[in-house]
């Protein structure tokens, strides 16, 4: 990790039309680059929303985010391709080949040509999918879906990578291959923001953690040390005390 | 280093486009619904068409003349049945008998018959002749005269519009052999009763100076038209609305229209997954996107349209219809398919957009076409509808198309006599991307 700035969002709020409170309410980040973050938070906290605003796929009713330097709020043409967004749904057509999905991913990034090759190569082998890269998505286990998915997120070499949810419904082995392929990316410099609800994947991977609830940052700061101020033992304990037990369906 | 705003415009457009051709390749209902349904569409309701236009009387129409009487006037029919080119005439004489012509044509095996009885020109020239006679004598018929009968019959099938119009020809012929016959008649007797009447009048001496030098008459040929109405043409070229003119554009139309189904299908699938998040996501403006993925829905459209084409050119004739005429004007009805393909595409956008399921996509696609089929005339012509019916039918799309079509084939019209059509098909397409761009913002 750095201590270079790569995105602050400041006093971020976001209200959906007909709802009575805010989804995200003054929500404040600075992200240094080559930080892993994890974004905790039961369902309906605004995870998916925070990371929609700083992906600039939604734009907040106030505040501000800056990327590198960027306004992401007014101008986020400008910062795109130095995002990255892996979607908790699969964001690739099933119909087609791995390939013919890396391609078309690529394509839009800009890359093409020989590079656009060998990335291919290279993300396919770097989330062991080098094999199956002519068949079809739906001919894929779930495992290798999410590893497919990963490796369109990072086709164009992002400087930061959004995760919502990434390992969710697959099995053992695949989480393992994700989380070993995760820590290597940000071994390598990429910045990371992270949403999952295993606990033991953000205390494994991430330098940083965030809790929200309601739409409100509970608490954040580096696992260890949230958890010594909060005096638990570990991460789920210290959610629980935080979010409470009440179900979130 | 980052690709130029264009370079990366260019790049997105190429990349969608390749996509969406694998995405169809791979969409085998899809290509059916696009393909397949079109191409079966047209074969059939052409042929089947083909057949109803012949009993409206659009091509040429099979009779059969019984022409038992052997004499002057059926003579005269026949010949002028074959001149004015509008029937395949079968003549027959003793070998068929009247209730053998009757079943023939009341099953369909012709059109039209005609029966000409035994006798009828001998019996028709004696009523002549007694009529002229008591005309000249001024006096009444002492008894009157029998009514001389050539019977006509029709296969039940033919449309009443037909009908009457065989009967117009029939009637004009019969009128015209029986006027033939009285002036005939006038030429003869009309002389011999000025001779009598001279004689009778002023003397014999009269009788005999006359009977010298006699009184001749001489009627004008019947060639020599007084008076003719012509028909008129408004346009040089004039192509007879068959089948094939009428279905080949319209069931085009049809399959083009039904660009929209793959289309939300896909949209839908996107946003029912993380695609659509992702496509939110690329860098530049999403012309690009769009674009590609206009093209190669359009694409898919011109190959539709000219394999359409070339059942009407190529394989309809096979089957014994007409060949499809383009009145020279090619690139005109591409013009025409490729507008009708946007305000497709853009209705296919609008769909995949708004509708919250495949079902509902699939469900309110296939309504809307036929619906917009059924007012725009494809099924039936406009011109028959209803009043109302013709009133509502200015909202379809696909009765734009046909009508910039039919403007083309039929009207002998050129591509500014189609440019209003071709203006509400546009405008369809960009107030559909409108409304698109409006709902997507809000599903941000």
């Amino acid at each position: 990790m750095s201590d270079q700035l790569l995105l602050n969002a400041q006093a971020l709020t976001k209200r959906y039309a007909g709802m009575a409170q805010p989804a995200v309410k003054s929500f404040d980040l600075e992200l240094h680059r080559g930080e892993f973050v994890g974004l905790l938070g039961p369902n309906g906290a605004g995870k998916t929303t925070t990371i929609s605003m700083l992906s600039t796929l939604i734009r907040p009713d106030s505040g501000q985010i800056t990327i590198d330097g960027h306004d992401a709020v007014t101008s986020p043409q400008g910062i795109r391709h130095s995002l990255g967004v892996v979607p908790q749904d699969l964001a690739l057509y099933s119909t087609l080949t791995l390939r013919e999905n890396l391609t078309f991913w690529g394509r839009l990034y800009g890359v093409h040509g020989a590079p656009l090759k060998q990335r291919i190569q290279e993300c396919s082998e770097f989330v062991a999918l080098t094999d199956v890269l002519d068949r079809t998505i739906d001919t894929f286990s779930g495992g290798m879906k999410r590893r497919a998915n990963l490796a369109a997120g990072i086709l164009h070499q992002p400087d930061l990578l959004f995760l919502d949810e990434p390992t969710v419904g697959i099995d053992a082995q695949s989480r393992h291959q994700i989380l070993s392929n995760l820590r290597q990316l940000n071994r390598n410099g990429m910045t990371m923001v992270y949403t999952t609800h295993y606990m033991e994947e953000v205390q494994q991977l991430c330098s940083r953690v965030i809790i929200v609830d309601a739409g409100e940052v509970v608490t954040q700061g580096e696992v260890a040390s949230i958890l010594t101020d909060h005096e638990c033992s570990h991460l789920e304990e210290l959610f629980l005390k935080l979010t409470g037990n009440q179900l979130r369906d | 280093m980052r690709p130029s705003p264009f370079i990366n415009f260019f790049n997105q457009l190429l990349a969608v486009f390749v996509k969406e051709l694998h995405l169809l390749r791979r969409d085998r209902g899809g290509l059916a619904v696009l393909f397949i349904m079109p191409v079966a569409l047209v074969l059939i309701v052409c042929l089947v068409q083909d057949n109803i236009l012949k009993v409206s009387g659009a091509t040429t129409i099979k009779m059969v003349l019984v022409d038992h009487d052997q004499g002057s006037i059926g003579q005269a029919i026949i010949e002028q049945l074959n001149e004015t080119g509008s029937f395949e005439l079968s003549v027959f004489d003793e070998k068929m008998s009247f209730e053998q012509v009757k079943q023939s044509v009341s099953t369909g095996v012709w059109q039209a018959g005609v029966y000409l009885s035994a006798g009828m020109s001998e019996q028709l020239k004696r009523a002549v002749d007694e009529q002229v006679k008591a005309s000249l004598r001024a006096e009444p018929l002492a008894a009157p005269l029998t009514t001389v009968s050539a019977q006509y019959f029709f296969d039940p099938a033919v449309q009443g519009g037909l009908q009457a119009g065989i009967r117009g020809v029939l009637t004009q012929l019969v009128s015209q052999e029986t006027l033939k016959l009285k002036m005939a008649s006038f030429q003869t007797l009309l002389p011999k009763q000025i001779e009598r009447y001279v004689s009778t009048e002023l003397g014999p001496m009269f009788g005999q100076v006359l009977a010298q030098k006699p009184f001749a008459i001489q009627f004008p040929e019947q060639e020599s038209h007084l008076l003719q109405a012509v028909q008129i043409n408004a346009k040089a070229v004039v192509i007879t609305p068959t089948s094939i003119q009428h279905n080949i554009p319209a069931w085009s139309l049809f399959g083009i229209f039904f660009i929209i189904l793959p289309l939300s299908g896909v949209i839908l699938q996107e946003r029912s997954q993380g695609v659509f998040t992702r496509l939110l996501l690329i860098p530049g403006q999403h012309f690009g996107v769009l674009l590609g993925r206009l093209f190669a829905y359009l694409a898919l459209n011109m190959v539709q349209f000219s394999l359409m084409l070339m059942i009407g050119f190529y394989i309809l004739p096979l089957l014994g219809t007409d060949t499809l005429q383009l009145n020279g004007q090619g690139l005109s009805y591409f013009i025409v398919a490729f507008c009708s393909g946007l305000a497709a595409c853009g209705f296919g956008l609008l769909l995949g957009i708004v509708a919250r399921s495949p079902q509902q996509a699939i469900m309110t696609a296939a309504v809307a076409i036929v619906i917009s089929a059924a007012l725009g005339g494809i099924m039936v012509p406009v011109y028959m509808m209803p009043t109302l019916m013709q009133s509502l039918s200015v909202v379809s799309p696909l009765g734009w198309g046909l009508e910039a079509f039919q403007i083309l084939l039929l009207r002998g019209g050129t591509l500014h006599d189609i440019v209003p059509q071709l203006l509400s098909l546009l405008i369809c397409f960009f107030l559909c991307v409108f409304i698109s761009w409006r709902k997507l913002r809000h599903l941000k």
